[in-house]
């Protein structure tokens, strides 16, 4: 009952006109820059937070998540059409999707991966619903060593899911810690890592850093390819979006399957959508009677990733809205813009500000239905965009980050660092360094910091409580059997050919 | 793994090297229970280095195995793109939003479009109208400006 309540709250908070407007906004925009080449869901909206700087707190974090679901369909239409996943977790979409759209079903596929992901949006909700309260009142008994060694097991978690070597991932997370301590420390108020610019003192921008390490740096890998980019965008007219009984039949399993999977999948640290979609492709294929279809054009290989995709980007706000841990970019920027707006995401969210908690939870429902209306009678629109030619755009998305990096602080000095981010993640990408550990590290940086001086202060600078207090011994240990997987050779090689079909296509 | 992973663990090292001068210089703490702002960058840089050194010793006794990261033949779009942004940041306060946004958008069409001029220039005057309605009008962004008052 009371979750009916709690979701009728947020219902009458995310369908007054205001929110419902930015939240269409939102997805429209979302979906139109997210279908645009070479852009995942974390540039998407890294590029588009500047506008919601001058919305109230609930409308802008509603608006940015309608960005965040409008960018994931956008990175589905450009896996079906053109074989381009928008990111990590549509790559999987692209094997059947694809292959649909070349036997002219691309109609269908797009119809069930929007249908596909309105389901799993329904089913994720109720979830949510259910279990972030639970979440919630368990973080409460969470003292300092609790969320020190939770934020360890969130970032391992992210090592252990990325696709590149650990080592490096380590490295990036460290790195990502350090940057960090960039500033003001909170207790004795010293400036630390000051390098003579007063501009450093409150600590590096998250805005500029993450629109260089991902918006600049992006640019320039596609610059450089600029040549081979020459793409096969689907040319055909698009007809038949409805899926046909047969294909609902086919379809109505794998998605309630990946909705749940899905669901779980996303709550875990790090790349949860990613695990999600290739977790419901393996099982639909196993236990799918038309498995030898899969890869030549399955209806199932679409249906049931894509809800697993959508379910999993709703279930990654549990530990975001629950314990102010971001399992992914995406929250990591979610937990920024919520910073910007003054709110502290973390277990006290839900009842300092349960307008936006609630707010949030269901405009997710709204922004799905909302991207079904849109979506499907904007087909064409997104085709179009994709036959937009790269030298055109990239001084465009440029501008975009030059303004977002600016506009937060009003200072130049933030498009300075944006320019050196920019050169730094071009440069970590290409020695394959991922940013993400780093990003994820910077913003968790300062809770991890603060609980660990929190821990030794009340425990009497007792290094041990981290193991003697049972929860926190919970998460340190997974955290180091999570590791331990890594280091060992044989689950080494079991991990790299799990991960080995998540290369982009 | 890359050649250049070794060129890479070097420059962690030296990173390390750099920045933990700096970062001796703070309080590190009168004991473990009052630990000082110089404490946590000191153990994270000590974590690096060791990350650092494992990475430069695992690449060098790989070293045959290794390829090159494929690095660009020329270095133009970074020179152009980071070159593009500073000179964006340094005239900004000078010239205004509207003639640096318009400059700075003429000069990256003209290098995806390399013959052509009218097109670049057409972009570029209806990106920074468009950005200008969108941000200052709309969004009520404060851009500097510049001394001709826009």
């Amino acid at each position: 009952m009371e979750v009916l309540q709690n979701l009728l709250t947020g219902l009458s908070v995310s369908l007054s006109l205001i929110n419902v407007w930015y939240c269409f906004l939102g997805c429209l925009l979302g979906t139109l820059i997210g279908v645009l080449p070479g852009l995942g869901p974390t540039a998407t909206i890294a590029l588009l937070l500047p506008m919601t700087f001058s919305l109230p707190p609930v409308t802008a974090i509603i608006m940015l998540a309608g960005i965040y679901y409008g960018a994931m369909y956008g990175g589905s239409t450009t896996s079906i059409l053109v074989n381009i996943p928008g990111e990590a977790a549509s790559v999987v979409t692209c094997l059947d999707g694809y292959q649909m759209a070349r036997r002219g079903r691309a109609g269908a596929a797009l119809g069930i991966s929007a249908f596909g992901s309105f389901i799993a949006g329904t089913i994720a909700v109720f979830g949510l619903a259910l279990v972030a309260p639970a979440v919630a009142e368990f973080a409460l008994k969470f003292g300092a060593p609790e969320y020190f060694s939770l934020v360890c097991l969130g970032l391992v978690g992210v090592t252990f899911l990325s696709q590149g070597s650990m080592l490096k991932s380590l490295m990036m997370i460290v790195l990502g810690l350090l940057f960090s301590t960039v500033g003001r420390d909170i207790i004795t108020g010293e400036a630390r890592f000051r390098y003579g610019f007063f501009e450093l003192e409150d600590g590096l921008g998250f805005i500029p850093i993450i629109m260089g390490l991902f918006g600049v740096s992006e640019i320039l890998l596609n610059l450089e390819s600029l040549a081979a980019a020459k793409r096969d965008v689907y040319s055909q007219k698009i007809k038949g979006l409805l899926p046909t009984l047969a294909d609902w039949r086919r379809s109505i399993g794998p998605i309630l399957r990946g909705s749940v999977l899905g669901f779980f999948m996303g709550v875990l640290p790090g790349g949860g959508a990613v695990l999600g979609s290739f977790g419901s492709y393996a099982l639909e294929k196993k236990v799918s009677r038309h498995s030898k279809e899969f890869g030549k054009g399955a209806i199932e290989g679409v249906a049931g990733p894509e809800a697993a995709n959508n379910a999993a980007s709703q279930g990654a706000f549990i530990p975001l809205l629950t314990l102010g841990i971001p399992s992914n970019s995406v929250m990591a920027l979610l937990v920024g813009a919520l910073i910007v707006h003054g709110l502290q995401p973390g277990p006290l969210l839900m009842n300092q500000a349960p307008d936006l908690f609630w707010g949030v939870i269901t405009s997710m429902y709204l922004g799905n239905a909302l991207l079904l209306v849109l979506n499907l009678p904007l087909i064409g629109l997104w085709v179009r965009m994709l036959k937009v030619p790269y030298p055109t755009l990239f001084p465009l998305i440029l501008m975009f980050c030059l303004i977002g990096a600016y506009s937060l602080n009003y200072n130049v000095f933030d498009i300075y660092l944006m320019a050196v981010f920019g050169a730094l993640g071009y440069v970590l990408r290409k020695l394959e360094f991922e940013p993400t550990p780093l990003i994820l590290a910077f913003v968790l940086g300062p809770l991890m910091e603060d609980k660990l001086r929190q821990a030794l202060l009340i425990y009497g600078g007792d290094p041990t409580v981290f193991f003697t207090r049972p929860l926190s011994a919970v998460f340190l240990v997974t955290a180091l059997v999570l590791l331990a997987l890594q280091v060992l050779p044989n689950l080494r090689k079991v991990k790299s050919k799990a991960l080995q079909d998540s290369e982009p296509l | 793994m890359f050649r250049d992973d070794v060129v890479a663990a070097v420059v962690f090292l030296i990173f390390v090297v750099v920045v933990g001068s700096e970062a001796l210089t703070y309080n590190l703490g009168q004991s473990i229970r009052v630990v000082g702002p110089g404490f946590f960058p000191v153990v994270l840089l000590a974590i690096l280095a060791l990350l650092a050194i494992v990475l430069l010793i695992t690449s060098i006794k790989d070293w045959s195995k290794q390829r090159r990261a494929a690095w660009p033949a020329r270095f133009q779009p970074l020179a152009l793109v980071t070159g593009a942004v500073v000179a964006y940041a340094l005239v900004l306060p000078w010239l205004g939003f509207l003639i640096t946004t318009f400059l700075f958008s003429t000069v990256l069409f003209r290098f995806g479009y390399p013959r052509k001029w009218l097109l670049p220039l057409a972009g570029a005057a209806v990106t920074s109208l468009a950005a200008m309605l969108v941000f200052e009008v709309w969004l009520h962004t404060q851009f500097p400006p510049g001394f001709l008052g826009f």
